[in-house]
């Protein structure tokens, strides 16, 4: 067999065994979503939070184009030898993205669902992003990655998503007090 | 020529572009000001409805899906080694790049996006932008990238050339909607 027929096969195989995991999810999504219309329940996210996070998704499709153009001007220069690594490149994005996409969700209440009572409910994002941040680790641990940035990514992206949280929750500290005082 | 004297040209460079910029800016910014004073509707720039507001937001979210997608293939066809080419990373940024205008264009023509309310159906600012883009991708195409070839610039090209029609042929097909749905309204008012 050659080398070609044999990377079909893998990639086909591939596909496969992924479908087989997604299709019963997103079966299971789009029944539960068809059933809540039918009772007449609300959706979980309202107007306002939709529109948020339409929002966040156009940012952060402009912060990845972003990111490829400053990627492929880098690559381009050749100042380093791991901007020539793929998964380097698709981890980072990936990583920066989510990053972009989260932090506008939660500055613009579209993060967590209106129904979510929890006060610290977007404290969520740090949940999503610690076993993310190991998947990351073990990678360039590895040596699977060509280098460390990836996991220098995650890792700016938690700050991140920590200052963006303590700045959303001192900003409504301000807003009740200000309630209050009226 | 030294470092610094590098240095020194670049900052230089950098001033004289922002010399002739800044003033242009400032001189734009004002009469944009001016005019949201005196609640005049700018129409040199294309204004958009709430509903295209909505849909050029969708598309956006719709390309960041398609980009997405992208990348994981890439990331399949790398792992599988499928390519050997030395230089993918740039075949998959200007094929991401390009992936990312075709998708978001395309959904916008198609959605009645593109064009803003104001335009009354004027097509040029569309046309100017798939000729400026064409133009860019005919440049790359010629440009001395071409000494990276190992089969990943032909890929690049032939990508950018399938996308480059598939636009056209979307742009072309909403125009025809377009003009049969005028057509449609005029027949529709003569019978009144």
């Amino acid at each position: 067999m050659s080398k070609e027929t044999a990377a079909f096969i893998t990639i086909l195989l591939f596909i496969f065994v992924l479908s087989a995991f997604i299709w019963p999810i997103a079966l299971g999504i789009h029944l539960e979503l068809e059933g809540q219309k039918k009772r007449g329940e609300p959706p979980a996210y309202d107007e306002r939070q939709k529109l948020a996070r339409l929002r966040a998704g156009s940012h952060a499709m402009y912060v990845l184009l972003f990111f490829l153009v400053l990627w492929a001007i880098i690559n381009q220069l050749g100042w380093f030898d791991w901007t020539k690594s793929v998964l380097d490149l698709v981890l980072c994005a990936m990583l920066l993205t989510w990053c972009a996409w989260a932090s506008d969700c939660i500055l613009h209440n579209g993060f967590s669902s209106w129904k979510d009572k929890r006060k610290d409910a977007d404290v969520m994002v740090i949940t999503f992003s610690l076993p993310m941040a190991e998947v990351v680790r073990s990678l360039c641990d590895s040596d699977i990655t060509a280098s460390w940035v990836p996991f220098i990514f995650v890792c700016v992206d938690m700050v991140i998503f920590g200052a963006v949280l303590l700045y959303k929750w001192r900003r409504e500290k301000h807003a009740e007090r200000e309630e209050e005082a009226l | 020529m030294s470092t610094s004297d590098k240095v020194l040209l670049t900052v230089l460079a950098v001033f004289a572009i922002l010399v002739w910029l800044v003033p242009l800016a400032a001189g734009i910014y004002m009469e944009k000001q001016e005019q949201a004073k005196r609640g005049e509707l700018d129409n040199s720039k294309a204004q958009y409805d709430e509903r295209q507001k909505l849909i050029r937001l969708e598309a956006s979210r719709h390309t960041l899906y398609v980009l997405g997608g992208y990348l994981l293939v890439w990331l399949v066809l790398e792992f599988v080694e499928v390519l050997h080419w030395e230089s993918r990373t740039l075949t998959l940024l200007i094929g991401g790049l390009t992936l990312a205008v075709v998708v978001w264009s395309g959904e916008c023509i198609l959605r009645g996006a593109m064009l803003g309310f104001n335009q009354g159906g004027n097509e040029r600012s569309q046309i100017i932008m798939y000729l400026a883009l064409g133009a860019c991708w005919v440049l790359l195409g010629g440009s001395d990238l071409e000494s990276q070839a190992d089969g990943a610039m032909t890929a690049t090209k032939l990508f950018l050339g399938f996308s480059y029609v598939i636009l056209g042929s979307l742009m072309l097909y909403a125009r025809h909607r377009r003009k049969l749905a005028e057509s449609r309204l005029d027949t529709e008012d003569g019978g009144e």
